[in-house]
């Protein structure tokens, strides 16, 4: 479905990370309809290698993951300046202050607090993606 | 003859010296006419005659002069000789020499008495030693309030938590007035001597206190503690979980029912009204989810102010340095950004003490803490709290904490790592920070793609104490718990008394017309001002105030605008001094306008500073307050001579200074003050009757 390597004219790549099936099978409608490609993995580790094989433009990553955490993932990807273009948008519990403290702490790029409406995640995917570039959501940044 | 010496003895200096002076020129005039007699029957009218006079008269007027000279000798020069050799001597060495005039009057007893004053050691207030002074810092600083009542109800002590739940709480007052009295006799009733039992009343202003009574031989020991607020706040949460409760449930049903219907293989697809309703409710469901959610962070952040914890920020950063600094390693401060006053509900050693040992594992793996910073921040989510109608006050969450942040060079934290050292206890929720700036450490040593790694720990802001529009320290007279009433007044030590010292300021100075514009008051017991125990107020007199009363005291017609009237102001006034003598510098003055305002006359003991200093000082001198003050070094607050309250304090003052020299002429209680009172009723006629701008304290 992605390729590792983008070409300028392809939909922007989102990667989902997200380990509750009905979640992620409403994310990865969202992701269709918006005309963004789009990936799913379930857990933390596998998330950290696909991450670092695709490259995507933005991950929607969840915090709480068997195997590394989405703190964990974010900590270690903005450890290496090679993925400072990915960015982390994640998912946090309502209310759970101190969960965006500690994710912006480690360098994600946005948060959304579950649970959520799909407009809101929308929003926050255009204002991640790159401005133009040819996806259906660009120009919007 | 020794009975005849006695009775001069008894007489003023003043009379026996005119006595003296009286007895010369009898002497002299004897001497004369004795020299005339045997002049003329001796010599006739011859020259001879009248010089054998002569001579006879200069010998007896020597002889006068003479025995003058030996009386005044013996006991004026020698006596003041003798007095001040014995003066140098307790000065200069400290010899400890008798003071012997008997025919100067009171000044070789004066002398003794300033001699003795200057020789005895600094005098110690009975409650002014360390210890004592130790025990009432503790005390005043009791989280819950503690009063001591006698038998009568009668506080006799009560610390600052007290007086902030009881209005009106002073000490000799009546605790069955300030409080509901059921509960507390209904726990005596049921409780012995040294058992212990708990109740709940009311304060007069309707707060819920919890209280424990002790009950001693005379009287009780009752802890106070406010609980109305707690109540409330308890009440209102429970009243907001069941609102979320139903606004979960109502989109829960509905999407259940919908859900069903979905699943039922007979029902017809869903049209768009269904779909509508199926969106619409899983909206409601998410927002009423969205504000549990912030609930229970709300209640999160709450859970984290323990109560009583209270560090400013900036000793909270010291502390953090030190003990780095003890075990080898060094930090700087970073600017605090606004934080250092910020209040934190964290034990600064404690904390400090877990965070180096945090700082001992991170240069174990070689991070080497380098710097520690504290920002202020405002906690997220406080306006969701405060939308749901959390009070702001002691447990609002909104409040508030800071970031306290620890940075080092090196490699970067693992979460896993850290979490790791944490172990289960889990104390704060602390994360790493990356890419931090790493101040002065080169950039190259640091791990991150920004430069440095923080380990970051949110500190909860610390919960207010509850303050009282006026904070008051402790009060306390234990005389009370022992008097017997109704005591004999007249035989009431006057510095065992329980007094209130007022001033009053006014429209003029004639107390039958003029009105008051401010009233002050200040309670004096067991011999010393009450620190706290104040009654101060404005009084809007209901007519102009005429510039001359303004140029006196500076109280226009715009301050007293709002202030309460004299009726309302007399009737608070009455209140706070209510079972205390009044003390006043020329009390009829005050008492009349106070009596006047209220509509019936004050008959309370009444103690006046000018009668009192005419007993002390004798009629002849000058009673003003200011000559008094003056007098008696007693210091005059800067600017507020004539106001009512900085007269209040000179007249208290006046009046704790006059009761050991009463006390030196035998007045020691209220009744031989009033009899010393009684002996100069004239003075204050004259007083009251003077130019207004020399009269009374004025």
């Amino acid at each position: 479905m992605a390729e590792p390597h983008r070409h300028h004219a392809a939909p922007p790549l989102v990667l989902i990370v997200e380990d509750e099936d009905n979640i992620a099978a409403a994310l990865s409608y969202l992701m269709t309809r918006e005309g963004l490609r789009h990936e799913r993995v379930a857990d933390g580790q596998a998330a950290l290698d696909r991450i670092r094989a695709l490259r995507p433009e933005v991950v929607l990553l969840d915090v709480m993951l068997p195997g590394l955490s989405g703190f964990e993932i974010c900590q270690q990807l903005r450890m290496d300046p090679a993925y400072d273009a990915v960015r982390l948008l994640m998912m946090t519990a309502r209310g759970a202050g101190a969960e965006r403290r500690k994710g912006l702490a480690l360098g994600a790029d946005g948060f959304i607090a579950k649970p959520f409406q799909l407009a809101e995640l929308r929003d926050e995917i255009r204002r991640l993606l790159p401005p133009g570039g040819g996806h259906p959501l660009g120009g919007a940044g | 003859m020794s009975g005849l010496s006695a009775r001069l003895a008894g007489l003023g200096l003043r009379l026996r010296i005119g006595l003296i002076f009286a007895g010369l020129g009898a002497v002299l005039l004897a001497g004369l006419v004795l020299g005339l007699v045997v002049g003329a029957r001796h010599g006739g009218a011859t020259a001879a005659g009248f010089v054998q006079a002569g001579v006879v008269a200069g010998i007896a007027i020597l002889a006068g002069l003479a025995g003058a000279w030996m009386l005044f000798d013996e006991h004026v020069a020698r006596a003041l000789d003798r007095l001040s050799g014995a003066l140098r001597a307790r000065a200069h060495a400290g010899a400890g020499g008798g003071f012997e005039a008997r025919w100067l009057g009171d000044l070789a007893p004066a002398a003794a008495a300033l001699a003795a004053r200057a020789a005895a050691p600094p005098p110690v207030p009975p409650a002014a030693d360390d210890s004592t002074r130790r025990l009432e810092r503790i005390l005043a600083g009791l989280p819950i309030g503690v009063v001591v009542a006698g038998g009568d109800d009668q506080v006799a002590f009560y610390n600052a938590q007290a007086a902030r739940l009881i209005d009106g709480l002073a000490l000799g007052q009546d605790l069955s007035a300030l409080i509901d009295p059921g509960p507390v006799r209904a726990a005596l009733a049921r409780t012995g001597p040294g058992a212990v039992t708990a109740l709940t009343t009311r304060s007069a202003a309707g707060r819920l206190i919890a209280a424990e009574l002790r009950r001693k031989e005379a009287g009780y020991v009752i802890a106070l503690r406010d609980v109305s607020e707690v109540t409330a706040r308890r009440e209102a949460r429970a009243a907001r979980l069941s609102a979320l409760v139903e606004d979960l449930g109502r989109p829960a049903a509905a999407l259940s029912a919908l859900a069903e219907l979905l699943e039922d293989p007979l029902a017809p697809p869903p049209d768009a009204a269904t779909r509508a309703a199926l969106a619409f409710e899983a909206r409601r469901l998410t927002a009423a989810l969205g504000d549990l959610a912030d609930a229970a962070e709300a209640e999160r952040r709450l859970a984290a102010r323990v109560p009583g914890l209270a560090a400013p920020g900036g000793a909270l950063l010291a502390a953090l340095a030190a003990a780095l600094d003890r075990v080898g390693l060094p930090v700087a401060i970073r600017p605090l950004a606004g934080a250092a006053g910020v209040d934190l509900a964290a034990d600064p050693d404690a904390l400090a003490g877990r965070i180096a040992a945090l700082g001992q594992r991170l240069a174990e793996g070689g991070r080497i803490p380098a710097w520690v910073a504290l920002a202020p921040e405002a906690e997220a989510g406080s306006e969701h709290a405060t939308e749901r109608g959390v009070q702001p006050g002691t447990d609002a969450p909104g409040a508030a904490g800071a970031l306290l942040r620890l940075g080092w060079r090196g490699a970067a934290l693992p979460l896993a790592t850290l979490e790791g050292w944490l172990g289960p206890e889990g104390w704060t929720e602390p994360w790493v920070e990356n890419g931090v700036e790493n101040g002065a450490e080169s950039g190259a040593e640091s791990g991150g793609a920004g430069g440095g790694w923080a380990l970051c720990l949110p500190l909860a802001p610390a919960r207010a104490a509850a303050q009282g529009p006026e904070a008051r320290p402790l009060a306390y007279d234990f005389t009370l718990m022992r008097r017997e009433l109704p005591a004999e007044l007249a035989d009431r030590a006057l510095d065992a008394m329980a007094c209130v010292v007022l001033d009053c300021e006014t429209t003029g100075l004639d107390p039958a017309r003029d009105a008051l514009v401010e009233i002050a008051a200040l309670r004096v017991t067991a011999g010393r001002i009450v620190p706290g125990e104040r009654f101060e107020t404005l009084v809007d007199p209901g007519r102009p105030i005429p510039a001359a009363a303004q140029a006196v005291h500076g109280i226009s017609d715009a301050a007293v605008a709002g202030a309460p009237g004299p009726a309302a102001a007399a009737a608070a006034f009455v209140d706070f001094a209510r079972g205390a003598a009044i003390v006043a510098h020329n009390a009829p003055f005050d008492l009349e306008l106070v009596g006047r305002a209220r509509g019936q006359p004050l008959e309370v003991p009444v103690l006046d500073t000018v009668l009192l200093s005419a007993a002390v000082f004798g009629r002849a001198e000058v009673h003003t307050l200011d000559a008094l003050a003056a007098r008696l070094a007693v210091p005059v607050p800067e600017g507020r001579r004539h106001r009512a309250m900085g007269d209040v304090e000179v007249t208290a003052e006046v009046f704790l200074r006059l009761i050991p020299m009463l006390r030196a002429r035998g007045i020691e209680t209220f009744g031989q003050a009033v009899t010393a009172m009684r002996r100069h009723p004239r003075l204050l006629r004259d007083l009251n009757r003077t130019d207004p701008a020399d009269s009374r304290r004025r």
